[in-house]
C-alpha cells in the first residue's frame, strides 16, 4: 500500500497543537503525508477542491481526517456535517481530536457521524500514545471503505 | 098485612081443596125436602171448611209468634255473650266475675229462669242463681251442648226437665263465647222456663173443647193448653201429625187423634227456623155439635108437622142459608185479612230479625275493629269510668306500665301516676268531668307515668269523654315521650353545637328560605356585612348584593326553584357582596340546599376575600419579579455554560503546549540540559498536568451542578462493584479487601450516583494505599426516621475530626498532595450531588484509623421540574 496515497488531513488552528500532533505522529512512525488546514473554511475548500484548493486532484481523498472542533470561520461540527452530506466525502473516517470533554460536543460529534472522539490529554506522553493508536487503527488495522 | 092476608087466603083456599092441597103439599114438600137436603150438604161442607181454616190460621200465628219469641231470646243470648268485658273475663277463665255481669238479666227477662256458663268442653263453671251441686258437672251430654258445639252457632234445645228442683220443663238457648282471637272459650246458656215463655198460648181461643200444644224439635210436648199440669214430658213424635210437623210440613185435616182417642179437626204448623211445631185441635163432635142438634130438630118437625115443618124448615133454611152465606162471606174475608196480617206480621218479624242480626253482626264487627284499633294503636289507651276506675286498657298500656290487664281493671287510674301527683290528679279528674271534651291533658306541663316497678317516664296524654249508660267515661291516650324527650334534647344539643360552630366560624353562614328571605345569619355574617342578625332576618337576600346583580339573582333563584340548573348551588363561586355601609367587596360563596317537607332552603358560606384578592395581587407581582429573576438566572446559566465550554477548550490548550514542548525539550535537547534543568522541566510538566486535572475536576463540579437530574432506582451495590473493578484494573498491584453489601437500592440519578461512588470509593482506595491489609466496606442501614443511610468505610489514613467541616469544601485538602494526590474537589462534588438529591453527607474518622463517609438521599419528588442551579 502506498503510504503517499494514504494521506492524513489535519484540521487544526493552533500551531502548537499542529506541531505536537505532527511530532506525535512521527514518534509513532506514522510516515503518511499530512496535509494541514487551519480553519473550517479551508478544510471545506480542501475537501471539495474549491477556493484555494481548486487545482487539487479530487481523486486524492484523505484516508483519515483529524478534526478539531473549535475552529475559526466554520467550526468542526459543521465541517463534519458537510463531509457526511457530500457523496464524495461521506465515507471518509473522521476522528475528532479536541480539548473538550463537554457532553454536548461528544453527543454532537457522534450524532454528526464522527468515527472516533479523542480528547487531547494535557500529558504529552499520553497524547503521543493516543495519536499512535489512532494511526495504528485507522491507517493499518482498519480496512478503508471502497473507493 | 095484605100479603099475609092474601097468603092466608090462598092457603085457606088451597087447604080448602084437599086434593090440590095434598098435591101441592106433596110438591112443595118434595121441593122443600130436595132443597133442604141439598142445602144441608152445602152448609155442612162450608161449615167444616170454615172451622178448619180458622184453626189453621190460629196455628200459623202461634207458630210465627213462637219463632219470634225464640229469636228474641237468641238475640239476648248473643248480645250478652259478645259483651267485651264478659268475653275478656271468660277468656281469662274468670267465670264467677263473668257471670256477675249477667246479674240483672233474670230480673229484666223473667222467662230466663237461670243462666250458666260452661267452658268449651261443657263443664259448668258458673251459674246464676248459683247451685253448688251442679258446679263442675259436665253437661256435654245435654242436647243444648251437642247442638251448640256442632257448629258453634246459637242453638235452641228441645225441652227437658231441670236437673235440680223444682223439676219443671225448660229449654236452653246456648251461645258460644269467643275470645278476641275468635276462638270459642265457653258457652253461655240461658235456661228458659217453657211455661212462662209460652203461657200466652192459653189466651188463644181454640173453640169449644179445643186445645193447642207445642212440640219441640224432638216431637216432645213442650206446652199443652189442655194438660198443663201433667208432670214429665210426653213424647208425641210417633203420631202422624207430629211426624209431619217434624218434617216441616203444615196443614189441616180431620182424623182420629190416637192420643185423645177422638175424631178431631187438626191444624199444624212448624215454628220456622227452630224445628218446633204447633198443633191446634178440636174434637169433631164439638165443632159440629150444632148441626147434630139441627138434625134432631128436623126429625121432630118431620114427625109432628110435616108441612109446617117443611115450611118452617124452608123458612128457617132460607134464613139460615142467607145468614150462613153472609157468615161464610165474612169468614172468608176474615180469613183473608188474617192471612194478610199473618203475612205482614211474618214479614215485619223477619225484617226485625234481620235488622237485629245485622245490628248484632255490625256491633261485633265494630267491636272487633275497635279492639284491633285499640291494640294496634302505638299509644297506651286507658279508659276509666266516672269514678276514675279503669275499665279498659290496651296491651300497649300493659307493656308500658308493666301491669297485666287484670291488675289494672277496676283500679283507680291514679295507680298509673307517680305518688306525688295522685292527689292532685283526683282533683283534675273532677274538673275534667265537669266539662268533658277531647283535649290534651295538662297543657304545657310535663306529665309522667309510673310503671309498676315505681320508675317514671314522661308522657303526653290526650283525653276524650265517652257517654255511656254508666256515666261519662274518659279515654286517655297516653304516649311515651321518653324517646322524643331524648331526641329533643339531642336536637337542642345539636343545635347548640351548630350555633357554636356557626358563631365561631370566620365565614358568614347565611340561610334563606324558598322566598329568598334570610332565616339565619351568624356572627361572622354580622361582622362581614355590618348588619345585625335582627336587622337582616326575614329580609331578602338581595340586601346583601350590589343592586346590579339583583335581577340575575332573582332569575337564577326562580329557575332553580322551578327545577332548573343552578350556576351556584353545590359549587364555590366568587361574587360581589354589599355591606350595610354600601361598600362592595369580593366574596367566595359555597351554596348548598336542603329540604324540609318539600320546602327548599339554602345555606351559603360566604368568605370575605378582599384580603385574599390583595394577597393574590401581591403574589402576581412577586411572580412577575420571580420571572424576571428566572430570566436573569437563565442568562447567567447560559453564560456559565459558555464559560465552562470555553474553559474546557481554551484553558487546556496552553497547558498541553507547555507540557508537550516541555517534553519535546527533554527529548530533543536532553544532551544540552543538566540534571537540574531536566528536573525543572519535569516540575513544569507535573504542574501543568495537575492544572489539567484541576480544570477537569472543576468542570465536573460545575457539570454535576448544572446537569439535568433524573431519579430512578439505582442498584448501588452493582454500581459500587463496577467502580471497584475499575480501580482494580487501574492499579492491578493493589490488594484491597472489599466488602460490598448486596442489594443496596437507591433512588437517584445513575450517572451522578456513579460520580459519588467513584469519589468515595476512589478516596477509600487512595487513602488505604499504605495499609496492609487494606479494607473497604460499603453498606446501608435504616435510621430512626426510616431513611436509608449509606456508608463507605475504609481502614486508611483517616482524618482529624477537628477539620471535618472543611472536608466537603472545594479545594480543601486535609492531606499533603505529596502524600495523597488530589484536587480537593471530589468531596465537594459528592456533597453537591447528595444535596441535589435532597440528602445529607457527613464523615467520621480518626487519623490512622480510617474514615467513614455517610450519605442519605432525600425522598424522590419524581418531578420533571428542572432544578434551579445553585
Amino acid at each position: 500500500m502506498n503510504m503517499e496515497a494514504m494521506k492524513i488531513l489535519l484540521v487544526e488552528d493552533n500551531p502548537d497543537d499542529e506541531e505536537l500532533t505532527l511530532r506525535a505522529l512521527r514518534q509513532n512512525n506514522i510516515m503518511n503525508k499530512v496535509d494541514v488546514v487551519r480553519d473550517g473554511a479551508e478544510a471545506v475548500d480542501y475537501l471539495f477542491c474549491q477556493g484555494a484548493y481548486k487545482s487539487r486532484d479530487p481523486s486524492q481523498i484523505p484516508s483519515i481526517v483529524m478534526l478539531d472542533l473549535k475552529l475559526p470561520k466554520i467550526d468542526g461540527l459543521e465541517v463534519l456535517r458537510r463531509i457526511r452530506a457530500d457523496q464524495r466525502t461521506r465515507l471518509i473516517p473522521v476522528v475528532i481530536l479536541t480539548s473538550s470533554k463537554e457532553e454536548q460536543d461528544l453527543t454532537n460529534g457522534y450524532s454528526f457521524g464522527a468515527n472516533s472522539y479523542i480528547r487531547k490529554p494535557v500529558d504529552f506522553k499520553q497524547f503521543v500514545n493516543a495519536v499512535g493508536q489512532i494511526g495504528l487503527y485507522w491507517l493499518v488495522l482498519n480496512e478503508p471503505p471502497p473507493r | 098485612m095484605t100479603g099475609l092476608k092474601k097468603l092466608r087466603d090462598i092457603g085457606e083456599s088451597l087447604i080448602a081443596r084437599a086434593s090440590v092441597r095434598w098435591i101441592l103439599l106433596l110438591l112443595v114438600s118434595a121441593a122443600i125436602i130436595a132443597t133442604a137436603a141439598s142445602s144441608y150438604r152445602e152448609i155442612d161442607k162450608e161449615l167444616t171448611a170454615v172451622a178448619l181454616l180458622r184453626r189453621e190460621t190460629v196455628t200459623k200465628i202461634a207458630a210465627v209468634t213462637i219463632a219470634e219469641k225464640f229469636g228474641r231470646v237468641v238475640d239476648v243470648a248473643i248480645s250478652l255473650s259478645t259483651r267485651v268485658r264478659f268475653r275478656e273475663l271468660v277468656a281469662q277463665g274468670k267465670w264467677t266475675e263473668a257471670i256477675k255481669i249477667m246479674q240483672n238479666v233474670p230480673q229484666d227477662l223473667p222467662h230466663i229462669e237461670r243462666l250458666f256458663l260452661t267452658d268449651a268442653k261443657g263443664t259448668l263453671q258458673a251459674d246464676m242463681p248459683a247451685l253448688p251441686q251442679v258446679r263442675g258437672v259436665n253437661f256435654a251430654f245435654r242436647e243444648w251442648y251437642q247442638g251448640v258445639s256442632r257448629d258453634w252457632r246459637p242453638y235452641v234445645s228441645p225441652v227437658y226437665i231441670r236437673a235440680a228442683p223444682p223439676q219443671i220443663s225448660v229449654f236452653a238457648v246456648a251461645v258460644p263465647v269467643r275470645n278476641a282471637g275468635n276462638v270459642v272459650v265457653g258457652v253461655l246458656v240461658l235456661q228458659i222456663r217453657v211455661e212462662s215463655l209460652l203461657t200466652w198460648i192459653n189466651t188463644i181461643n181454640t173453640g169449644k173443647d179445643g186445645f193447642i200444644y207445642v212440640v219441640d224439635s224432638k216431637g216432645q210436648v213442650a206446652f199443652h193448653s189442655r194438660h198443663r199440669d201433667r208432670p214429665g214430658i210426653t213424647d208425641l213424635s210417633g203420631t202422624p201429625v207430629v211426624e209431619k210437623l217434624l218434617r216441616g210440613e203444615h196443614g189441616v185435616e180431620t182424623g182420629l187423634d190416637p192420643v185423645e182417642n177422638e175424631e178431631a179437626n187438626v191444624a199444624y204448623a212448624p215454628v220456622p227456623g227452630y224445628g218446633w211445631g204447633v198443633v191446634s185441635q178440636q174434637p169433631l163432635h164439638a165443632s159440629l155439635a150444632f148441626i147434630t142438634k139441627e138434625a134432631q130438630l128436623r126429625r121432630l118437625l118431620t114427625g109432628y108437622g110435616f108441612i109446617l115443618a117443611l115450611c118452617a124448615l124452608a123458612i128457617v133454611m132460607a134464613s139460615r142459608i142467607a145468614t150462613e152465606r153472609k157468615r161464610t162471606m165474612d169468614d172468608r174475608r176474615m180469613k183473608a185479612e188474617l192471612e194478610q196480617r199473618v203475612a205482614e206480621r211474618t214479614m215485619e218479624l223477619t225484617q226485625a230479625n234481620e235488622l237485629l242480626r245485622t245490628e248484632v253482626a255490625e256491633r261485633e264487627r265494630a267491636e272487633h275493629k275497635f279492639r284491633e284499633l285499640l291494640e294496634s294503636a302505638p299509644d297506651a289507651i286507658v279508659i276509666a269510668d266516672q269514678e276514675g276506675h279503669i275499665v279498659l286498657v290496651n296491651s300497649q298500656a300493659e307493656r308500658w306500665f308493666g301491669y297485666a290487664r287484670g291488675e289494672l281493671i277496676d283500679q283507680p287510674v291514679e295507680i298509673l301516676l307517680p305518688e306525688r301527683l295522685r292527689q292532685r290528679h283526683a282533683g283534675h279528674r273532677a274538673d275534667y268531668l265537669s266539662a268533658p271534651r277531647a283535649r290534651p291533658m295538662g297543657n304545657g306541663l310535663e306529665l309522667f307515668g309510673r310503671r309498676r316497678d315505681g320508675s317514671e317516664f314522661p308522657v303526653e296524654i290526650s283525653l276524650s269523654p265517652i257517654e255511656t249508660v254508666g256515666g261519662v267515661w274518659v279515654t286517655s291516650i297516653i304516649r311515651d315521650i321518653t324517646e322524643r324527650r331524648l331526641m329533643e334534647s339531642e336536637r337542642r344539643a345539636s343545635e347548640a353545637r351548630f350555633r357554636a360552630v356557626a358563631d365561631t366560624a370566620n365565614d358568614a353562614i347565611i340561610s334563606a328560605d324558598s322566598l329568598g328571605r334570610v332565616i339565619y345569619f351568624n356572627k361572622a355574617g354580622e361582622r362581614i356585612f355590618g348588619y345585625t342578625a335582627v336587622e337582616i332576618l326575614h329580609q331578602p337576600l338581595t340586601l346583601l348584593m350590589p343592586p346590579r346583580f339583583h335581577a340575575t339573582h332573582e332569575q337564577g333563584f326562580r329557575r332553580f326553584l322551578a327545577g332548573g340548573e343552578s350556576r351556584v348551588v353545590g359549587r364555590t363561586v366568587e361574587l360581589a357582596g354589599k355591606r350595610k355601609n354600601g361598600e362592595e367587596f369580593p366574596l367566595e360563596l359555597s351554596l348548598s340546599t336542603w329540604k324540609i317537607d318539600e320546602e327548599i332552603f339554602f345555606t351559603g358560606i360566604l368568605r370575605d376575600i378582599t384580603q385574599r384578592r390583595q394577597a393574590e395581587e401581591s403574589i402576581r407581582q412577586l411572580n412577575g419579579n420571580l420571572e424576571q429573576r428566572a430570566v436573569a438566572v437563565d442568562a447567567a446559566n447560559k453564560e456559565l455554560e459558555a464559560f465552562s465550554y470555553s474553559v474546557s477548550h481554551d484553558l487546556r490548550a496552553p497547558l498541553r503546549s507547555i507540557d508537550g514542548f516541555g517534553q519535546a525539550l527533554l527529548e530533543d535537547c536532553a544532551d544540552r540540559l543538566d540534571d537540574q534543568g531536566r528536573q525543572h522541566l519535569q516540575r513544569i510538566r507535573s504542574a501543568t498536568q495537575r492544572m489539567g486535572t484541576l480544570i477537569d475536576d472543576l468542570l465536573m463540579l460545575s457539570r454535576v451542578t448544572r446537569a439535568e437530574m433524573r431519579r430512578e432506582p439505582v442498584d448501588l451495590s452493582q454500581l459500587a462493584q463496577s467502580v471497584i473493578t475499575g480501580l482494580e484494573i487501574n492499579e492491578p498491584g493493589r490488594k484491597v479487601e472489599c466488602q460490598l453489601q448486596t442489594g443496596m437500592m437507591a433512588d437517584g440519578d445513575p450517572h451522578l450516583m456513579r460520580i459519588v461512588l467513584e469519589n468515595l470509593l476512589g478516596n477509600a482506595w487512595k487513602f488505604t494505599q499504605r495499609i496492609n491489609p487494606a479494607r473497604i466496606e460499603m453498606n446501608s442501614r435504616t435510621d430512626d426516621s426510616g431513611a436509608h443511610v449509606y456508608c463507605v468505610r475504609d481502614n486508611g489514613a483517616g482524618f482529624d475530626m477537628t477539620y471535618t467541616d472543611k472536608l466537603f469544601g472545594a479545594f480543601q485538602r486535609l492531606h499533603a498532595a505529596s502524600d495523597f494526590p488530589g484536587t480537593g474537589i471530589g468531596l465537594a462534588t459528592v456533597q453537591r450531588i447528595i444535596q441535589r438529591h435532597g440528602g445529607r453527607v457527613w464523615a467520621e474518622g480518626e487519623i490512622g484509623k480510617g474514615a467513614s463517609f455517610y450519605f442519605t438521599l432525600g425522598p424522590s419528588t419524581r418531578s420533571s421540574l428542572q432544578e434551579n442551579p445553585a
